[in-house]
């Protein structure tokens, strides 16, 4: 009969299951390693580097409430009306 | 205002070459993922080794171009709060909230059964690994599902009410956003585009198998899965895209005016099969549209209405004010001069608010607010100066659009081709000129499928919310070196990356070609 104490044979908890899962499929990985490699460098290019110096964003940094950004846009919407209104010496749809 | 011009002109670009790059990606995952799991399903069932090492090789070009693909999107939504401030802003919760279910969707199912997928293959059941590798494909489509929903609202807004204290589109109906048409139709048409795209890899790289005369038997397998799937995808292609053509002639009859080169339009109006535009045609002038042009005669008619004698308004109709109205009838509308003085009276009425706002003049808000929302159905045309204005590049869209009807009829042939000489005449596949053409379809049916979206995108220009907001009252107030700057920046690093993900691919299926399928071991 089975010690009740015994936990040799008994099941892992779940999140160590889970744990377990990954690290032996990672381990077992062969070109999947160059491939978490590149998606760890991408990662890496996107959030420190993308994100942090090139793209804030702006609403979020430059104002602290909502009510201030709705603000800021209803400006920037009524300057470009402004501005729509001022003659251009180019086509305004000039893409591509 | 030059540089105005120019900050959207470079954050179009960069949006442009940010989406096209991941839709690279996006389209095999999308058909890829069911192309695995039909062949672990046919492993399932016959418990046949051969058919687990097939599916085993297809499921790691899968994983490449998923690894590699994953979050090359996430740089469009740094886009938005950079570039498109404004416009982030006013949509709202419209756009935020299919992304968000978006997001969750995509990493939960996705996350969750690909690692099942992957790692699972000795640690679950047959029947739990196959449906996580069918959830996986599902969940990838779920999440294109929200992606389109929000884009399909950017070319049909509905289902949302104006809020100028906010200063954002309220979304008042989910049902309206999520189930409408533009939104259902664009879904299969880009699902199902990824189906073709991903059958025509399966058979282009089997081709390349049998051309090295290397697992051949292995290759003729995957050309009849690949097949199959292509068959379906193109012809659930074909009429998600007669869905879609009826829409656009509807809700953007612009954009359907601009994919054929038509000015002016007519009853019984015939489609351009093959066709050269005039450079020197203009709204304006009376020169001819076309320097060459193969017409199929009631073509745009049926296309646009299912009538072939209906009457389809061009360029300089619309800008009249001629229009097909939802019965599929010619109707008249507000001509463009007419939407501009009322777009501008909806500018003046926010400006209105906006001063009565900073007084806390609550009676002149709500009267600003109520002059506001009377006229906000033509908002977007108060940034537009002139009619022609509203009219997109006609060129790139027309030659877009043709680019992928033409390749998408050359994929319907040959499709039916393969799979005739799958089941009919196997030995065809000895056929060099066969296989060449199955290598060659590869880089076709990509050609194809960014077509598509140039012509939906470059089409509705220059709205980046049809009616309600061109793209240069979305801008950001940046400086266009930045955006060159990051534009250059993204275009090295995703091109090394994408480099990097062909030279990977390549030897892999190098690699598989050398693998024994028929007396595979696991």
């Amino acid at each position: 009969m089975k010690n009740c104490n015994d936990t040799k044979g008994a099941r892992a908890s779940l999140p160590v299951r889970i744990f377990r899962f990954y690290a032996d499929g990672f381990r077992s990985m062969t070109v999947g390693r160059y491939l978490w490699a590149m998606i760890l460098i991408k990662l890496f290019i996107l959030f420190f580097v993308f994100k942090l110096l090139f793209f804030p964003d702006l609403l979020q940094r430059n104002y602290d409430t909502d009510a201030e950004r709705a603000g800021a846009v209803r400006k920037a919407m009524i300057e470009r009306s402004d501005r729509a209104d001022a003659p251009s010496d180019q086509p305004r749809n000039s893409f591509p | 205002m030059n540089d105005l011009i120019s900050v959207v002109d470079w954050s179009r670009w960069q949006f442009a070459l940010t989406a096209m790059y991941h839709w690279l990606f996006v389209p095999l995952t999308l058909g890829l993922g069911v192309i695995v799991a039909i062949m672990e399903s046919i492993y399932y069932r016959r418990r046949d080794s051969r058919w687990l090492a097939i599916t085993k090789f297809w499921m790691r070009l899968f994983g490449i171009n998923f690894a590699v693909g994953v979050a090359t999107g996430i740089i469009l939504e740094f886009e938005f709060g950079t570039n498109w401030s404004n416009y982030s802003w006013f949509v709202g919760d419209i756009f935020g909230a299919p992304l968000a279910i978006e997001g969750l969707l995509a990493f939960f199912m996705e996350s969750t059964f690909i690692a099942v997928m992957f790692f699972g293959w000795k640690k679950v059941s047959p029947a739990f690994h196959l449906a996580s590798t069918w959830l996986t494909a599902i969940g990838a489509s779920l999440s294109a599902l929200w992606i389109l929903i929000a884009n399909a609202w950017m070319q049909h807004p509905v289902g949302m009410v104006f809020d100028p204290a906010q200063m954002r589109n309220v979304m008042d109906s989910f049902g309206d956003v999520v189930l409408s048409p533009v939104a259902i139709h664009k879904f299969f048409h880009a699902v199902l585009s990824g189906w073709v795209l991903a059958g025509i890899f399966v058979i282009g790289v089997s081709s390349w198998f049998l051309l090295r005369r290397r697992a051949t038997a292995m290759a003729l397998s995957s050309i009849k899965v690949g097949g199959w799937v292509a068959l379906a995808g193109i012809l659930g292609t074909l009429w998600s895209g007669d869905g879609s053509a009826v829409d656009v002639a509807r809700v953007q009859p612009m954009k359907l005016a601009a994919m054929e080169g038509l000015y002016n339009g007519n009853r019984d109006q015939s489609i351009v099969a093959f066709g050269l535009l005039n450079p020197a045609k203009t709204p304006q002038n009376d020169e001819d549209e076309f320097l060459f042009a193969v017409k199929i005669p009631y073509g745009l008619s049926f296309l646009a209405t299912h009538n072939p004698h209906a009457f389809v308004p061009g360029i300089n109709d619309l800008i009249d004010g001629v229009i097909i109205n939802e019965d599929g009838d010619t109707a008249y509308t507000d001509s463009y001069a007419d939407r501009i003085a009322i777009g501008k009276r909806a500018h003046e009425a926010l400006r209105a608010y906006d001063v009565a706002s900073a007084a806390m003049n609550t009676a002149a808000m709500d009267s600003a607010k109520s002059v506001l929302m009377d006229n906000y159905r033509y908002f977007g045309y108060g940034y537009l100066d002139s009619p022609y204005e509203a009219v997109p590049p006609v060129a790139v869209t027309f030659y877009a659009f043709h680019i992928m009807v033409t390749i998408g009829g050359y994929l319907l042939l040959f499709i039916l081709l393969v799979m005739w000489a799958a089941y009919k005449r196997p030995a065809m596949f000895d056929k060099k000129w066969l296989l060449w053409l199955g290598l060659i379809s590869v880089p076709l049916v990509w050609v194809c499928s960014e077509a598509g979206w140039v012509t939906a995108e470059v089409g509705r220009q220059p709205w980046i919310i049809e009616g309600l907001m061109p793209v240069r009252a979305a801008i950001s107030d940046i400086s266009a070196g930045t955006v060159q700057t990051t534009f250059w920046l993204f275009a090295l690093v995703f091109t090394a990356f994408l480099a990097a993900e062909v030279c990977i691919m390549l030897r892999s299926i190098d690699k598989g070609s050398r693998t024994d399928y028929e007396n595979y071991k696991d």
